[in-house]
């Protein structure tokens, strides 16, 4: 305690000091009793902090799981990213191929083709916009990297629209007919809202406006020009995250990287698991569903025209399941890097969601119509709450900080 | 598809460059210190003093959470502010890190975690909460007089956050953020509908209000936050969009007494991957350009004021204090504890830590004691003392 006493008296003499020298001239005698207030503070206080201090000191031994398990994150990451992000990517890039290819057939089968004909190629169309939805779906979640570039993610899909941009963008777009606009990039410099899937959703599934395609060729090209560059885009980026990301995850201290270590990899990576859950809940469901039963606004839906949105939330899930689990064959997902308890906690409530899923009538613009239909929304809407609550928990229990300033800010 | 290095490098998501840079950097930069709020993975709040590598030269533990923290203009003397509803205010030694005085709220009043000493070191000027009635004030504390309220009045708007003092100190400038909080908790928001939020400027020595200025109606919901102020008086404004989450909304704005406040110009995917919030801003050393952290969206954003746009991005996970460097630059602290130095001529963004070894992971792996490897998280705000 001598020590301390030495020590602060020294501090004391220097504030005083910067006082007498500095300090507002006409109030020095005020400014000497400030000085004895804070010497005689700092002797009565001296203790108690080095006191704390000992206490942080003693932490510094507590390394945590993370910093020793930077090897076993790594294996994640990169297991992640081959097994499962790529993959995702791939399913994208050939269902988009696929929509292009069914939506030229469709448009060459309007002229010459009969009724029939022309039924069944609008129909392949419509099919090959369920796959390519799906693929897109599954692979929402993972929202960094190359979907970050030149606002592909809104571009592949513009939701929600709340002022009908798409609308008003298609309908000038067509009525427009300018040629220009379907030459071969030309979709790359349109707006976000008229190259993806819910432009394509309102071209195919009836909407008043764009529903007749007869002696309509022009909504014909827009049609086959979206797919153009939704093949194109997804192409670009399964192959940066084959070329470019992967390497990134091998070595993720590499200098000018994209990360700064194994850890930081692992936390994009988490962040697609456990951020998405509050997207899917807040406007996926909670946004339509609004406050109470009488508020529902069912046009809020995701993809309520080609009636899937309950598909949509159910392929989120899924894939959001595999990022956590792995893939069998290949890898185990977060299994090796949870306790067991916390592992087994989370897949039940994995399971819960899944089956709160199923107790919904699709399509949910109709069955949240009725009491039980809301209700049934609003009981998936609290498993996904304690989903999201356990899974990051769990995330931080085993030393990734998913963020601290990002939530509940000021 | 594009190139490696389009892709890395031209759209500035590299978070770190070759350290070979960072060290000279760095070594401009001492000697300093820096003082911030953290929390550690125990959920127990300190405040932190270090060195200009980030090593930790002194920590104190806090009663509770704090926000921002700022250094006595001429005494060996911070304050410590609680995060709102803020129920005490810190007084300690810049050097020792010890307590000196513990301030409470008078009875029926909170802090919302932003104060400042006037230039002269004579008052301490905090915004706080009039509980009952939701309304704003300001309250000044006479240092000399063991800091007691001499003065009080009203910020004229609810929820005032951070202030500053015009360049001669006549004028407070308030950003009273428009959002009502429940009396109970102090953060449960009341009125997002009907928030008015606006920017104030008040004579420090009477209170009298001087100028006040609002947003377009339809962008009512932009929380006026966090500002800063330059040697020209004119204030950086960084928001917090509190209305739906689906809407695309400007953040950045700035203003110059006796004008409109005007929008900064920022292509709509950089405001939209600033997440609908700001959680600091700061003006660089020139007062020519000013940088916003947003944590949400991992991203630090930096803005020519005199041009009114923005010029460069950078990558940086859960990223809130900035403080400005005595060059023209940055320092960033985010909550994975780690500290970063950003370059305004290199546009580059560099790990403060790093002194030797090629990589940042082994470079700060040889410093124990840093914020990171005490699995410490930097709160919102950083301040920095250029002066030993």
């Amino acid at each position: 305690m001598h020590l301390f006493s030495l020590f602060f008296s020294s501090i004391c003499l220097q504030i005083r000091r910067a006082e007498f020298t500095n300090y507002i001239g006409n109030k020095n005698k005020s400014n000497i009793s400030l000085g004895l207030i804070i010497c005689g503070l700092l002797y009565s206080t001296g203790a108690y902090s080095n006191q704390h201090t000992q206490t942080v000191e003693s932490q510094l031994t507590e390394m945590k799981i993370a910093d020793h398990n930077e090897a076993a994150w790594r294996a994640f990451n990169i297991s992640t990213v081959e097994n499962y992000i790529i993959p995702a990517y791939a399913t994208l890039a050939e269902s988009n191929s696929q929509l292009h290819a069914t939506t030229q057939a469709f448009c060459q089968s309007l002229k010459p083709s009969s009724e029939a004909q022309v039924e069944l190629n609008l129909k392949s169309a419509k099919d090959a916009f369920h796959q390519s939805m799906d693929a897109w779906q599954y692979i929402q979640n993972v929202n960094f990297g190359p979907i970050e570039i030149a606002m592909r993610s809104h571009s592949i899909q513009f939701w929600p629209d709340k002022k009908n941009h798409i609308g008003k963008q298609l309908l000038k777009l067509i009525s427009d007919k300018d040629p220009s606009a379907l030459m071969a990039n030309a979709f790359e410099n349109a707006s976000v809202s008229v190259k993806g899937l819910p432009a394509i959703e309102r071209l195919l599934f009836n909407d008043e406006l764009f529903g007749a395609f007869e002696n309509k060729t022009f909504s014909c090209d827009v049609l086959v020009g979206i797919s153009r560059y939704l093949m194109n885009t997804s192409t670009s980026l399964h192959d940066e995250w084959k070329f470019t990301m992967l390497p990134q995850f091998k070595d993720a201290k590499q200098l000018d990287g994209y990360f700064e270590d194994d850890i930081d990899a692992a936390t994009s990576l988490l962040k697609t698991l456990v951020e998405p859950i509050e997207v899917i809940r807040d406007l996926k469901l909670q946004r339509p569903l609004g406050s109470q039963f009488e508020k529902v606004k069912f046009k809020r839906f995701e993809s309520w025209r080609s009636e899937r949105s309950l598909k949509n939330i159910k392929l989120n899930i899924q894939s959001l399941e595999t990022l956590f689990i792995g893939t069998p064959a290949k890898n185990k997902g977060l299994q090796l890097l949870l306790s067991d308890n916390e592992y087994q906690a989370i897949k039940e409530n994995f399971n819960k969601v899944l089956n709160n899923i199923e107790q919904i009538e699709s399509p949910l613009k109709i069955s949240v119509l009725t009491p039980s239909g809301y209700q049934s929304a609003e009981a998936l809407v609290a498993s996904l709450t304690v989903l999201h609550v356990n899974l990051e928990t769990a995330i931080t229990h085993n030393g990734i900080r998913l963020g601290f300033n990002s939530r509940d800010g000021d | 598809m594009l190139t490696r290095r389009y892709f890395i490098k031209g759209l500035a998501l590299s978070p770190l460059a070759s350290s070979a840079y960072a060290k000279s950097f760095t070594q401009e930069l001492s000697p300093l210190n820096l003082y911030s709020a953290a929390t550690d993975n125990q959920g127990q709040h300190w405040l932190i003093i270090t060195n200009s590598i980030g090593e930790i030269s002194n920590k104190l533990r806090l009663p509770a959470r704090a926000h921002e923290v700022f250094k006595h203009p001429k005494l060996d003397l911070l304050c410590v502010v609680a995060r709102r509803p803020g129920k005490y205010i810190s007084l300690v030694h810049a050097k020792s890190g010890s307590l000196i005085k513990t301030i409470t709220p008078s009875k029926g009043r909170h802090f919302y975690g932003h104060g400042l000493f006037t230039q002269d070191g004579r008052f301490l000027v905090t915004s706080e909460n009039h509980i009952k009635s939701g309304e704003g004030r300001i309250t000044l504390r006479d240092c000399s007089k063991d800091f007691e309220i001499t003065q009080q009045y009203p910020s004229h708007g609810i929820g005032p956050h951070e202030i500053k003092l015009s360049f001669d100190g006549k004028t407070l400038i308030v950003a009273n953020g428009g959002i009502k909080t429940h009396e109970n908790d102090g953060r449960a928001k009341l009125n997002l509908d009907t928030m008015q939020p606006t920017l104030t400027y008040l004579e420090f020595s009477t209170g009298i209000l001087l100028e006040q200025r609002f947003l377009p109606e339809d962008l009512h919901q932009l929380s006026i936050r966090h500002i800063d102020i330059n040697q020209n008086d004119q204030v950086v404004i960084a928001m917090q969009y509190q209305g739906d989450k689906t809407d695309q909304v400007p953040l950045m704005a700035m203003h110059t007494p006796g004008e409109e406040i005007r929008f900064l110009k920022a292509p709509p995917s950089t405001y939209q991957a600033m997440k609908h919030y700001c959680g600091s801003v700061r003006f660089d050393q020139s007062g020519k350009y000013a940088a916003t952290s947003s944590p949400k969206g991992d991203l630090v954003t930096f803005w020519d004021i005199s041009k009114g746009e923005f010029i460069d991005k950078a990558r940086c996970r859960d990223a809130c204090g900035i403080a400005a460097t005595s060059k023209s630059g940055f320092i960033i602290s985010n909550g994975m504890g780690k500290l970063y130095q950003y370059d305004l001529k290199q546009k580059q963004l560099f790990s403060l830590a790093t002194q030797s070894g090629s990589t940042f992971y082994k470079s700060t792996s040889s410093f124990a004691n840093t914020a990171q490897k005490l699995k410490m998280s930097w709160d919102n705000h950083l301040s920095i003392n250029l002066q030993t």
